[in-house]
This record gives C-alpha cells, sequence and structure tokens, in this order.
C-alpha cells in the first residue's frame, strides 16, 4: 500500500503499536519501513561537550530498536533504522522528505478538552501540520 | 478493520484524501464511507413562513453537493472499493466524529491543506477538531501529498 513508511520513535511502548500498524500498511513487495529516532541534542552547549553522553543514548536508541524490529517484523520485512541528532518535529519533516516517504506514523493522544493548549506542541500536533506526506496518527 | 471514514469537503485536496482512503479500504478490505458535512440552514430559514429564494438557494446547493458526492462514491465503486456517500447536514467537526462513531468507524480520514496554509489549520480548521477530538485513528492527507505508487 505505501512504499516507504516513517515511524519515528522515542523508545517508549507506544511505538510498537505505529511499528507494528506501518509494517501491516507497507507494501509487500518493496515496502520499506524506517523507524528514526532523533536525539534531541541541548541548545546553548556544544555537541562535543556532551558527546560521550549523547553517544549513550545514540548505542542504547539503536540496541531498542534492533529488539524491536526482530520481535515486529517478519523476515522479509524492510527495516530500515537510522539515529539522528537535533529538532524532533523538523528532523521527522525533514527525514521525510528526503526519503520520499509517503506516510508517517505516530502514536498520538486525544486533546484533553480542559487543557487544550497543552495538545498543540505535542510532536505528532507539529508533525501533522507540516509534514508534505499523509500522516497516520494512532490513539 | 472494517470501515473507513472519508470526510469530503470539496476543496483541493479532497481527491487526495479519496485516493488514500480508496487505497486503503480496497487493500484492506473495509467498506468506505465517503462523508460531507453539509452546513446547517441559516437559522432564519424554517418551517415558518421565510424567504423562499433563500430556502431554494439552499435547497439547489444540497443537490448539488449530493450529486459530487455520489460521482466521487460511483467512482470508487468502479475502482472495486465497496462504497457509501453520505451527506448530513451540521457542524464539521461534530458531524464527522459523530457519523464515525454511528458507523463504528476504525479510521477517519481528513484532508488539510499543506504548509502554505498552516495558520489556517491552526485557527481552527475541520482537520484540527477532528485529529484532536477522534476516538479512533486519523489519517491526515495534506492537498500536497505525496503520491503512493
Amino acid at each position: 500500500m505505501f512504499r516507504n513508511i516513517l515511524v519515528p520513535v522515542d523508545l517508549t511502548e507506544k511505538n510498537r503499536a505505529a511499528t507494528s500498524a506501518a509494517l501491516e500498511l507497507a507494501d509487500s513487495e518493496g515496502g520499506v519501513v524506517h523507524l528514526l529516532h532523533v536525539i534531541e541534542t541541548i541548545r546553548g552547549i556544544e555537541f562535543e561537550q556532551l558527546k560521550g553522553f549523547y553517544e549513550e543514548l545514540h548505542a542504547k536508541a539503536e540496541s531498542t530498536m534492533q529488539q524491536w524490529v526482530g520481535e515486529l517484523s517478519s523476515a522479509g520485512s524492510n527495516v530500515r533504522m537510522t539515529v539522528v541528532y537535533g529538532r524532533r518535529a523538523a528532523e521527522i519533516v525533514a527525514y521525510a522528505d528526503d526519503k520520499g516517504c509517503d506516510l508517517i506514523v505516530l502514536a498520538s493522544h486525544r486533546v484533553d478538552e480542559e487543557r487544550p493548549a497543552a495538545g498543540l506542541g505535542t510532536i505528532s500536533h507539529q508533525v501533522a501540520l507540516v509534514a508534505g506526506c499523509a500522516v497516520l496518527l494512532l490513539r | 478493520m472494517k470501515n473507513i471514514l472519508a470526510a469530503v469537503d470539496f476543496s483541493e485536496v479532497t481527491y487526495a484524501v479519496i485516493d488514500r482512503a480508496g487505497l486503503l479500504a480496497r487493500s484492506l478490505g473495509c467498506h468506505l464511507w465517503l462523508i460531507h458535512a453539509a452546513e446547517p440552514d441559516p437559522d432564519f430559514v424554517g418551517w415558518e413562513p421565510g424567504p423562499p429564494g433563500v430556502r431554494d438557494q439552499v435547497a439547489r446547493h444540497l443537490r448539488e453537493e449530493h450529486r459530487q458526492l455520489q460521482t466521487l462514491a460511483a467512482e470508487q465503486r468502479e475502482a472495486g472499493v465497496d462504497t457509501t456517500a453520505l451527506l448530513v447536514q451540521g457542524p464539521t467537526v461534530a458531524t464527522i466524529l459523530g457519523e464515525a462513531r454511528k458507523l463504528d468507524a476504525d479510521l477517519i480520514v481528513v484532508g488539510s491543506h499543506g504548509r502554505g496554509a498552516m495558520y489556517r489549520v491552526l485557527l481552527g480548521s475541520t482537520s484540527e477538531g477532528v485529529l484532536h477530538k477522534a476516538h479512533v485513528p486519523v489519517l491526515i492527507v495534506p492537498s500536497s501529498a505525496r503520491q503512493t505508487e
């Protein structure tokens, strides 16, 4: 159905459902699911100063994603894993553009009507607003 | 997944919305519901004697929307998708969410107007209302969405 599906992951359990949905929606022949983890860099501090810290996060992210892929995907699934540094929403949209993704799958929650402003800044909301491809928000 | 509801507003994003919703319905063997929430009657047009010109204009408008919606549904049926068109009068977001509940929709597909109109979206469009309030997954399709092969 979809050729290139992007699943941004923050390594929490909710990402499993999004990854699983993406694998179901990907073309059985040639469809690719991209797992992307963005390590948000701390502004105002040089990358080199915290390089060791970022590398630990990087290694942990790769290890967790590899475990998921092993559990969720069948032998024929084409899953790619990438870790990048930067601002999450911007990196997600830029990656989707760069790879020509035709779908982004994200876990999302309903906005609390008592506190509607709390939902405006979420990553899923930001991505849904500016992505150049279709965005699937799971509940 | 059994039921996919696609919200149709006849804007430039409509074909992208139906294209994606139809693709998913066909691939997953789901029923596709094309829903258009027609604007409610103006408050001054009711059962009481009122301006007949306005009533005629509203009726013409609804007939035309009904015709367009049926045409879109027929195109999907020709493409092999089990499709039903529904024209429902009422406030857009509440109507879409209400029909989604009634029809036991597993997915709602809505359009957005893409990057250029970000502020319009932020200021309260249909897609924003649906994505905030829906109980089921929502697929948001921008008018300029990259095509699936």
